[in-house]
């Protein structure tokens, strides 16, 4: 029978589902699992799936929604501090890889081009890959993961470039390869002009006035980057640039958080497509014979690219704590590795089994370092003992012993006064940002059943919860992530209530039941002590003008 | 022309219909529809249409996951004599336009079969926030759309089967998917979501693989697919794992949805003379007629008449599941692509007046209400009126009760939550709707000397104020909504969220040592022990 998706699809699915439960069970990063899905379904071992249009054409629109997602979490602002020391790092962590990677490759034996080829298209740093496992814990903003992100960028811009001079057909001449960067620099050059004019001056007012619903927000945020991935399309250069500035400009915005929130389950969705795609296009005759070299140029890079980028960093005056986990976490390959090496046998500068070298290289080190980014600040730890001392470089954005209140309301509203700097308010709702950025409180926009949310609230260390947001779901969670806070939640009706009880709140609002009792408390006194009534009366109303705006 | 560039279009379009659909407050789905009969010309490919038809089967999907047979309860067994007696009547009416029209056999039920059914989609959403709040009519209106769901893929399949005995089979088949579905649900499904401790990650590609598993068996079976999906939606639809799945694949849904309704609208050729009649026909007896026969139907089942209206009137669009029926139907030649156009645009326009009627439920329903004798007013003056029966009005009764007074009415639109007040001779129970003229001139408002509103409705206390002339506690919902209330001359105006701030208030400073935690807990469980004394004991 005749599905809309085909069969090969079907299988790479549920073959993904029960390795990601798998190693979800072992508590271990399901990217492992995707990874070998391909790997295993593809014509590498058992040959059951190949890459269909279908499967391609999900795996595109996945990177590039990762990349609008990147593109929309990252703040400009933040990112002009860093600026200066990115371009450095970037431009040198290049220089130092590519030669020791040559001086590696050369021993193997290949041949002039090959190895020159392997050096240039070797890219260590895998943005799927890390943005989606500092996603998943909710470090992405914190200091080593900017750095990374941000070393990642511009990795791309250099990866670009090499794709399009690689593709290009005549490379003898010098001019024509200076031409080539010329054009695309250009190109980028344009199309970020053009998102940076649409984000100071068409996109506030025209967000502004559509900011009423979340799935409205949605649907401009995606006609946007679809308007820039085609613009790209169109232009020549690969969709992801076109997504991350479409993202880039509308992280301006100040509703940011909540498009986030939007794109983020939808790139979960591609991103597995993509993972399991990429063990999809490795072939057996062309991985079986460069593995050994492969696996000792692997290893080696882990090491030698993570030693390149601590010092790096460091030079850049970070603390080690700092260097160090950003190094560690860039302990991968690229996948545009593959990409690279795919380009450079069409053009036939190289044969198959050099892809199929890169291709086990950058499978077993994106394997591996998902491990190590999992197990970065135990790794750190160790470690500790040989490096310097440091501090943290202030890049705790780390709570600690705070108050962590989900969901604002009036209830909130009336208590906000008693509530400080060691606050934090988690609320996803777009007519709240201004009120909540003017309060002297921290405040997160975002969608409190998220995990990466959770995570980056750091509920675990609070000392009190509330949550002002009937929803069994997310109270659970709050129960759950609270370690020895203190946990108001809010019920919709008794039964709920009861059961939270059970699970260990410390405190269940049920308005209805204070309702009750305090129009008990009213009709008490208007029956039995009018004086007391009338006091009463006074004071509710002086309460209501002083939540009122 | 790519896929990404028709995607870049179709987007565009969405977005820009969008935008215009906003300010006027419609809903979405129509603009789509609207905005793929613009970019027609634009788009074609057989990739787009695949993509579509996945969307279709997502969308069902989450149709699916959106269900849940225990919120039926209490309006169960009625609801499905009354959907069923709907279904038919509005069906037949169907049949016989279709057959005037000149179309026989599977088209005439097509035609059918898009004026019976209701909306699930725009439907519930419009309807949610009551059905939150346990209103009456949104529990009628919940109900009803759930068991023409059933209904409708029970029909559905069976039509597409080409053979009377295959039809049989078809049917059988898909009782038999929906029952394992719901048995999935009630057995499996928690198993596997507690497993997983509710990973959001995990659990969506649980989802997928369900749904997945599920196409397949349903294709099969020779079933159609989407039979498939929306049964794979019903057995993950266990609360709270169908809430974690909505919530993280709500932006998936929203892509498809966008997808699918924009190709949907770009499939429907120009309109004839015939298209349009067909259109009219779609949408009068979708806009009118089966409301007012859905309300009636309720009237007969004994629910009070506001409810009964109220309730008709959110049954009155197209259901998707019809406009899927009429895109399967058309791409395999069943029916011709005139009556494809005219279910198509008649269904949109019942979509769009469907949510202005929405807006203004209460201006329609005292349009179409018939003013009967007013009822023989109770007689009291200075008594006690009690709006709403269930805790809050309950725990105020009582304590008036308790305190001397003997004069108290009590006015509820749902009989079950005045049967506590049976207990009491100083309670007069009053079942029926406090924004009826009807009952508010039984009760005498005016001489009463307290109103006190529990209902949680605004409009409710607002209404209160326009006739009681002496004390008035009322609920508010916000500040601001207070501060009018005042302005018209409420003596209390309770906004609940202020009071439970001023509970934290005093709570919280007891939040820091172990004996205050242990205070809190037990002032809580107190709290909940008095207003719900059928509580399972708290320890």
């Amino acid at each position: 029978m005749i599905t809309p998706f085909s069969a090969d699809f079907a299988i790479l699915i549920l073959v993904a589902t029960g390795l990601g439960f798998v190693l979800h069970k072992f508590n271990q990063p399901t990217i492992v699992a995707y990874l070998l899905t391909g790997f295993v379904l593809g014509p590498a071992v058992f040959g059951v799936v190949g890459q269909s249009e279908f499967i391609a054409l999900l795996s595109e629109l996945g990177l590039a929604f990762l990349l609008f997602f990147l593109g929309i979490e990252m703040n400009v602002s933040e990112l002009d501090e860093l600026l200066k020391p990115l371009i450095r790092i970037t431009a040198l962590q290049r220089l130092m890889q590519i030669s020791v990677v040559f001086a590696v490759v050369s021993w193997f034996g290949f041949d002039f081009l090959s190895v020159f080829i392997i050096s240039v298209a070797t890219v260590f740093g895998a943005t799927p890959v890390i943005v989606k496992l500092l996603n998943d814990t909710g470090d992405l903003n914190t200091l080593p993961g900017r750095i990374n992100v941000g070393v990642l960028v511009f990795q791309d811009i250099y990866v670009v470039l090499l794709l399009a001079l690689l593709s290009a057909d005549n490379l003898t001449r010098v001019s024509t390869i200076g031409f080539s960067v010329l054009k695309i620099l250009g190109l980028i050059g344009a199309i970020g002009g053009l998102a940076y004019f649409a984000s100071r001056f068409v996109i506030p007012d025209v967000f502004k006035r559509v900011s009423r619903s979340q799935h409205a927000f949605f649907i401009h945020g995606l006609a946007w980057a679809f308007l820039f991935i085609t613009l790209s399309e169109l232009l020549g250069l690969p969709i992801e640039i076109g997504a991350f500035l479409a993202g880039l400009a509308l992280g301006q915005m100040q509703f940011q958080g909540e498009l986030k929130e939007r794109v983020r389950p939808l790139t979960v969705f591609f991103m597995v497509v993509f993972f399991s795609s990429i063990g999809l296009q490795l072939s057996w005759e062309n991985l079986v014979q460069h593995w050994h070299e492969a696996l000792i140029t692997g290893g080696l890079l882990m090491v030698g690219n993570a030693l390149i980028m601590y010092y790096l960093i460091r030079r850049e005056s970070f603390s080690p704590k700092t260097s160090f986990i950003a190094a560690v976490n860039m302990t991968q390959a690229s996948e545009f590795t593959l990409v690279a090496g795919g380009v450079a046998v069409q053009q036939g500068y190289v044969t198959g089994d050099i892809l199929g070298f890169l291709s086990i290289m950058a499978l077993v080190t994106m394997i591996l370092s998902a491990f190590i980014i999992n197990y970065n600040r135990e790794l750190y730890d160790y470690a500790s003992q040989w490096l310097p001392p440091g501090d943290d470089d202030g890049w705790v954005n780390r709570r600690d012993d705070h108050t962590v209140i989900v969901g604002f309301d009036d209830t909130v509203r009336s208590l906000l006064s008693r509530f400080g700097e060691n606050t934090l308010i988690v609320d996803n709702n777009a007519e709240h940002v201004a009120e909540l950025q003017a309060s002297n409180t921290d405040y997160l926009y975002g969608d409190f059943f998220h995990e990466e949310m959770r995570g980056e609230a750091d509920v675990e260390a609070a000392s009190l919860v509330i949550s002002v947001i009937p929803s069994m779901l997310i109270s659970k969670h709050v129960l759950r992530d609270a370690d020895d806070a203190t946990v108001i939640v809010k019920a919709m009706n008794e039964d709920e209530a009861a059961e939270l009880y059970e699970m260990g709140a410390d405190y269940v609002i049920v308005k209805e039941a204070v309702m009750a009792e305090r129009l008990g408390d009213l009709v008490e006194a208007w029956q039995s002590d009018p004086a007391g009534f009338n006091a009463m009366k006074h004071d509710e109303q002086r309460r209501v003008n002083e939540v009122a705006r | 022309m790519t896929v990404v560039t028709e995607l870049t279009v179709i987007f565009l379009a969405a977005s820009a219909t969008l935008y215009i659909m906003q300010y006027f407050n419609h809903p979405a789905i129509p603009g789509y529809v609207l905005a793929g009969l613009l970019v027609a010309p634009f788009i074609a490919g057989s990739a787009l249409l695949d993509l579509a038809r996945v969307g279709i089967l997502f969308l069902l999907f989450i149709f699916g996951l959106k269900f849940d047979p225990d919120e039926l309860s209490g309006v169960a067994t009625s609801t499905i004599l009354a959907a069923t007696t709907q279904i038919l009547l509005t069906g037949s009416v169907g049949y016989a336009v279709a057959a005037n029209l000149g179309f026989t056999g599977f088209e005439a039920l097509v035609l059918a079969v898009a004026c019976a059914m209701s909306s699930t989609l725009i439907g519930l959403d419009l309807a949610e926030q009551e059905i939150h709040r346990r209103l009456l009519h949104g529990r009628l209106a919940e109900s009803m759309h759930l068991v023409q769901d059933m209904l409708g893929l029970v029909i559905l399949a069976v039509l597409f089967a080409t053979t009377p005995s295959e039809s049989v089979t078809a049917g059988v088949l898909t009782v038999a998917f929906i029952l394992i579905a719901l048995g999935v649900r009630r057995y499996v499904f928690p198993f596997i979501g507690e497993s997983i401790d509710y990973n959001a990650e995990i659990l969506m590609l649980i989802g997928f693989s369900s749904l997945i598993i599920s196409v397949y068996t349903a294709g099969f079976f020779n079933l159609p697919l989407f039979i498939g999906a929306f049964t794979a939606g019903i057995a993950a639809a266990k609360f709270p794992y169908n809430m974690e799945l909505l919530d993280s694949m709500g932006s998936v849904k929203d892509f498809f949805a966008a997808v699918f309704f924009v190709t949907l609208g770009a499939m429907v050729g120009w309109p004839t003379t015939t298209t349009a009649i067909i259109a009219a026909a779609v949408f009068l007896v979708n806009t009118v007629l089966k409301p007012y026969v859905a309300a009636e139907i309720f009237k007969v089942s004994g629910y009070p008449d506001r409810a009964s209206v109220l309730a008709g009137l959110s049954l009155s669009q197209v259901s998707e599941l019809a406009l899927i029926l009429a895109i399967e139907a058309v791409t395999t030649g069943l029916i011709t692509p005139v009556l494809f156009d005219g279910v198509i645009l008649g269904g949109v326009a019942s979509m769009f007046i469907s949510s202005y009627v929405k807006a203004n439920e209460e201006r329609v329903y005292e349009h179409v209400s018939i003013t009967r004798h007013p009822s023989a007013s109770l007689g009291y003056t200075d008594h006690v009126i009690v709006i709403g029966g269930s805790t809050p009005g309950r725990h105020v009764a009582e304590t008036l009760v308790e305190h001397g007074r003997d004069d108290i009415v009590l006015v509820d639109n749902d009989a079950e939550r005045l049967q506590w007040a049976k207990a009491y001779d100083e309670i007069t129970s009053v079942h029926g709707d406090v924004m009826n003229d009807d009952v508010r001139y039984s009760l005498n408002m005016s001489e009463a000397s307290l109103v006190v509103s529990t209902a949680l409705q605004q409009r409710v206390s607002e209404r209160v104020l326009d006739h009681a002339t002496h004390n008035t506690v009322l609920y508010a919902s916000t500040a601001e909504a207070a501060q009018r209330l005042y302005e018209e001359g409420a003596t209390v105006a309770l906004v609940p969220d202020i009071a439970v701030a001023d509970v934290l208030d005093e709570i919280i400073d007891d939040a820091d040592s172990y004996k205050g935690r242990f205070k809190l807990q037990e002032e809580g469980k107190a709290l909940l022990r008095d207003m719900y004394p059928e509580l399972q004991p708290l320890d």
